[in-house]
């Protein structure tokens, strides 16, 4: 497969500040590659360096295996990039779409049929000589794709495309987006802070965090196996603890959590006794079930295969959509000020290298909840509202262990 | 002093003189209106082309430089005339740094003077129309693939409103100028073809002599010349709105 984009030790910094220091990134021919990143991360800056738009203090870049420089305007115009806010000149949506062929000197016939294609890609033949001032935000969007797909470039770069789009009018657009882009095959770096923008669009997932890629593969696997509590916390994975391997026995692991509470996980990564970790779990793997008066009060309420379960009190539920975000509050097993057990048998839990009989740290309060993604007839179903106490359940398989 | 009715009847008999002037000027007139009209053009000139790109780089520059720069530039916008030509007297003058030259007394030296006068307005309002425009608006273009020529094009086209105007602050600054072209051109009006009188000049000469009419010539002559180019300019910048919008 060959690469369509290649960078290595890139570095900027802006008034002694290093914004950007990836050591290497790859993006092969008529990939999606999403630059996933919280505010600040440096994505817009990366973003300027790997479309040549602007220079890097250091660093190499190549555009299908040939080395290229900011000012290198071939090889700039050989891709296209399409910004947050879709600048549009006054005018009609043709010549807005033409604006590029413009510079290229594309003239007459060549320049109406291009234009042409590119406003029937977009969905937008219809707005043809509309002033672009009555366009819609959604539609001004589709302009600015358009007016970069209209110069076939061998690798479009996406700014936050779909930011300042809102509920509906962005899905439709990502869905169109994914289509145009899938049906012409054209490599692809998005640029987004949005989980949901980025598994919509992309099938490679690159996080950024103060200027450096942390995590990069397939979307599935940043989403489902993120490398680090940042990671995690990034892609929406609200419920973390922290906590300490007490036996690891073929690739399942127990784990005592800093808030008290055991947990079982399959070992994803090299993981042994003693090690300490964070344990991941995404709301929507965690199941939660109502507790009945009568139920014991250790262990699960029914026979089952699932290999965690907690009790906890629903402290808040918020509708989202169809779903239902839950809540729920967790008992501390062991709290803060604590004595660490020290017989034989125990371990020390709380900060990495706790002597056995000391005093444990306070977990973060977060850490004393879960929270659970629902749809919501379940919710109305089982009668979920703050205060009913439930049973959440988790598989060993969904929950995720990460190097602590 | 002149009583009120004996100076109206100066006014309007030099309005009349003026008007005849106007219709069929005299050698002098015509000499003192070319003198003017090749300073003052050169010196435009020389503003803008200094001026502007000065104006355009700092307008798309951020650094401590910039700012000091910038510090710099807004200072000139209140440099007394009179201390202009004085800098320009001294560094002329035979004795000065650049007294070899032998421009005191110049057309030339009018030219440096109004330069200096024109070029802090120029350079201050292209700068800060240069900073307004969006700088996605050059990255948006860089990323369409203009070159680096061709996105400073479009940033300049959607500035030129105020581009227009740098240019007739530019040129309101040097048409108006009086005490620096005195101090260094020496108001000489020859026949040797040498003349350093302008027409702002000419008018403080005429009117310390008492010839009030000739003096409301120059004026009317100066006043219709500066409303024809502002007329000209004024179209040409409200003709047509900035290029880009801006959502």
């Amino acid at each position: 497969m060959t690469l369509a984009l290649e960078a290595w030790q890139l570095a900027k910094s802006y008034a002694g500040r290093q914004v950007v220091e990836v050591e290497h990134l790859a993006i092969e021919e008529g990939e999606v590659l999403a630059v996933l990143g919280p505010n600040g991360a440096g994505k817009s800056t990366l973003f300027r360096l790997l479309s040549l738009i602007e220079v890097a203090d250091s660093g190499r870049i190549a555009h299908f295996g040939r080395p290229v420089k900011s000012g290198d305007l071939d090889a700039r115009r050989r891709t296209a990039s399409v910004f947050q806010r879709p600048l549009l000149m006054q005018g009609n949506v043709r010549d807005n779409v033409a604006f590029g062929l413009k510079l290229r000197r594309v003239a007459g016939k060549a320049r109406r049929e291009k234009v042409a294609w590119a406003l029937d890609l977009m969905g937008i033949a219809g707005f043809a000589d509309a002033d672009v001032k009555t366009l819609s935000g959604g539609e001004l969007q589709r302009v600015a794709i358009a007016r970069a797909l209209v110069l076939d470039p061998k690798i479009l770069f996406l700014d936050e495309p779909t930011s300042n789009l809102d509920g509906g009018v962005r899905r439709r657009f990502r869905e169109d987006l994914r289509d145009v882009v899938g049906r012409l095959g054209v490599t692809v770096v998005l640029i987004t802070h949005d989980q949901n923008e980025a598994l919509s669009l992309a099938n490679r997932v690159a996080v950024l965090r103060e200027g450096r890629v942390v995590q990069e593969g397939s979307t599935d696997e940043v989403f489902a196996r993120p490398s680090d509590n940042f990671v995690a916390d990034f892609m929406g994975v609200e419920t973390v603890w922290h906590g300490r391997v007490t036996a690891c026995v073929d690739g399942l692991c127990t784990v005592l959590a800093r808030n008290g509470h055991t947990a079982e996980a399959v070992a994803s990564v090299p993981t042994a006794e003693g090690d300490t970790v964070f344990l991941a779990m995404r709301p929507e793997d965690i199941a939660l079930t109502p507790v009945r008066a009568g139920t014991p009060s250790d262990g699960p309420a029914a026979p089952t295969s699932v290999r965690n379960h907690w009790r906890g009190v629903v402290e808040d539920v918020t509708h989202a959509g169809p779903l239902v975000r839950v809540r729920v509050a967790l008992p501390p097993a062991i709290g803060p000020g604590s004595v660490v057990p020290g017989g034989p048998g125990d371990v020390p839990i709380g900060v990495a290298g706790h002597p056995r009989g000391s005093v444990i740290s306070a977990p973060d309060p977060r850490e004393f909840r879960l929270i659970a993604l629902i749809t919501r007839p379940s919710a109305e179903s089982l009668g979920i509202a703050p205060g009913v106490e439930v049973e959440a359940a988790i598989k060993a398989t969904a929950l995720h262990m990460m190097e602590g | 002093m002149v009583a009120g009715p004996r100076l109206m009847g100066i006014f309007w008999d030099a309005i009349g003189q003026a008007a005849g002037l106007l219709i069929s000027p005299s050698g002098y007139v015509r000499g003192v209106i070319a003198v003017t009209l090749s300073v003052n053009g050169l010196a435009v000139l020389v503003a803008l082309v200094l001026g502007i790109p000065f104006g355009i780089w700092l307008g798309l520059t951020h650094n401590r430089a910039r700012g000091l720069l910038a510090v710099i530039v807004n200072t000139g916008l209140f440099l007394p005339p009179v201390v202009v030509g004085l800098f320009v007297v001294m560094s002329l003058s035979r004795s000065g740094p650049l007294g070899s030259l032998g421009l005191l007394y110049s057309r030339s030296a009018i030219v440096i003077a109004e330069v200096l006068l024109a070029m802090p307005y120029v350079t201050a309002i292209t700068m800060v129309a240069i900073g307004a425009v969006p700088r996605e608006l050059r990255l948006q273009a860089l990323g369409l693939g203009a070159s680096r020529t061709q996105a400073l094009w479009q940033v300049m086209r959607d500035a030129r409103l105020a581009l227009m105007a740098a240019v007739l602050a530019g040129l309101g600054s040097i048409m108006s100028e009086v005490g620096a072209a005195m101090m260094v051109g020496g108001n000489i009006a020859t026949t040797s073809g040498n003349d350093t009188r302008t027409l702002t000049t000419a008018i403080v000469q005429e009117t310390r002599m008492g010839n009030y009419a000739t003096a409301m010539a120059f004026s009317l002559i100066l006043m219709s010349i500066v409303f024809v180019i502002v007329v000209i300019l004024t179209r040409a910048q409200q003709g047509r709105q900035g290029r880009w919008l801006r959502s």
